[in-house]
C-alpha cells in the first residue's frame, strides 16, 4: 500500500470519528451523520480500490483517479462554503432580530 | 399636509462615545424635549451611563450591530411612541443640534431632508475623494441630485419610514436610505449643515468605501 493511501485512510477514519462524536454531542442530526459517513466511506473505498472508480474516470474523460478526487473535492468544498455562508447569514439575522427585540423592550426612560 | 414637526423625535446611535453623549444631549435639549430623544447604545463598553441622558429614552443593544441597525431600532421605538417625524444624528457630536429647526422647517414641504456638509478640505483628501466618488456613483445610478449622501444628519416624515426601512447594518445604511428614497421618488431636499469634526468618519475605511461601490451596483439590480 502506498504511503499516500495510508495517510488518506487515516484522514478518512479521523473524519468518521469526528462526525460520529459530533452526532453523539447532538451537534449534527442523523441525516447529516449518514451523509458524511457515506462521503468518507466512499472516499476510503476509492483510496483502497482505485480501480472501483475507474469507470467514472473513463466516463468523465478524466486522466487519473487523482484528478477525479481533486475535482470532486473542489466541488464539495464549494458546496460546503455556500451552505456555511447561508447558515451564517441566517444566524446573523436571528441574532440581529433578538438583540433589537430585547433593546426595544428595555427602554429605561425616566 | 400635517406638520411633521408637531411630534418630532431625535434618534442618536451611540457606540463608545463616553460622556460626549451627555454634552450632545444638553445641546439637543435646547431644540427638542429629551422625552422625544432616543439614544441607542449599540453595545458600548462600558455602557452609556443612564445619568448622562436626563429624560431621554435609552435602548441598548447587548452586542454591537452597527449604525444601521441602531438607527432602525431607534426609529421603530420613536414611531411606536407616535413620532410624526424622525431626525437622525450621529452620536459623536459632529452634527450641530441647532440645525434641527432648519431640518424640520424644510421637512414641511417634503418627505425627507438630507443634511449636506461643506466638506471643503477639513477632512483628509482620501475621505474627501471617497465621499465624492460615492456621491457621483449613487447619483448616476439612481438619478439623484444629492451632494453629501454619506451625511447621517437627516429628517424624514413618519409615513416615509416603511419605504426607507433599510437593511444595511453598518454605515451603508445612510446611503441605502437615500437610494430607497430615490427609488420611491420621495420628495426630498438638502439643507446645508454645520459639522464639527472630532474623529470624523469613525469606523469607515477605504475598504468600506470600495465595498459600498459594489453594494450600490447590487442595489441597482435588487431594490
Amino acid at each position: 500500500m502506498l504511503q499516500l493511501q495510508i495517510v488518506s485512510l487515516l484522514f478518512a477514519l479521523g473524519m468518521v470519528y469526528w462526525t460520529w462524536s459530533s452526532y453523539r454531542r447532538r451537534t449534527i442530526r442523523l441525516g447529516e451523520l449518514v451523509l458524511w459517513v457515506a462521503v468518507w466511506g466512499g472516499f476510503s473505498l476509492a483510496v483502497l480500490l482505485p480501480q472501483s472508480v475507474a469507470v467514472f474516470v473513463q466516463r468523465l474523460h478524466v486522466n487519473r483517479v487523482m484528478d477525479l478526487f481533486m475535482i470532486l473535492g473542489f466541488m464539495l468544498v464549494w458546496v460546503v462554503l455556500f451552505l456555511n455562508h447561508l447558515e451564517l447569514r441566517r444566524m446573523q439575522k436571528r441574532l440581529q432580530d433578538l438583540v433589537r427585540e430585547l433593546a426595544l423592550r428595555q427602554d429605561d426612560a425616566r | 399636509m400635517t406638520d411633521p414637526a408637531r411630534r418630532a423625535f431625535v434618534v442618536i446611535p451611540v457606540y463608545n462615545e463616553g460622556p460626549r453623549v451627555g454634552a450632545l444631549l444638553r445641546e439637543v435639549a435646547r431644540e427638542i424635549p429629551l422625552e422625544r430623544v432616543v439614544v441607542v447604545d449599540d453595545g458600548s463598553r462600558p455602557a452609556v451611563d443612564r445619568s448622562w441622558l436626563g429624560g431621554a429614552h435609552r435602548l441598548r443593544h447587548a452586542i454591537n450591530l452597527g449604525k444601521g441597525m441602531a438607527l432602525r431600532t431607534g426609529c421603530e421605538h420613536a414611531l411606536a411612541r407616535g413620532a410624526t417625524a424622525v431626525i437622525l444624528m450621529d452620536g459623536d457630536g459632529q452634527h450641530e443640534p441647532r440645525d434641527i429647526p432648519r431640518l424640520l422647517q424644510a421637512l414641511a414641504e417634503v418627505d425627507i431632508v438630507f443634511g449636506a456638509r461643506d466638506l471643503g478640505w477639513k477632512v483628509p483628501w482620501v475621505r474627501l475623494l471617497g465621499n465624492r466618488a460615492i456621491n457621483a456613483w449613487t447619483n448616476t445610478l439612481f438619478n439623484l441630485d444629492l451632494h453629501d449622501i454619506w451625511c447621517g444628519y437627516r429628517a424624514f416624515r413618519a409615513e416615509a419610514f416603511p419605504v426607507l426601512a433599510w437593511n444595511a447594518s453598518d454605515y451603508a445604511a445612510d446611503v441605502e436610505m437615500a437610494v430607497r428614497a430615490g427609488r420611491a421618488r420621495l420628495r426630498h431636499t438638502e439643507v446645508p449643515i454645520g459639522a464639527i469634526y472630532h474623529d470624523a468618519y469613525k469606523g469607515v475605511t477605504v475598504l468600506d468605501g470600495l465595498r459600498l461601490l459594489v453594494q450600490l451596483a447590487a442595489w441597482k439590480l435588487t431594490l
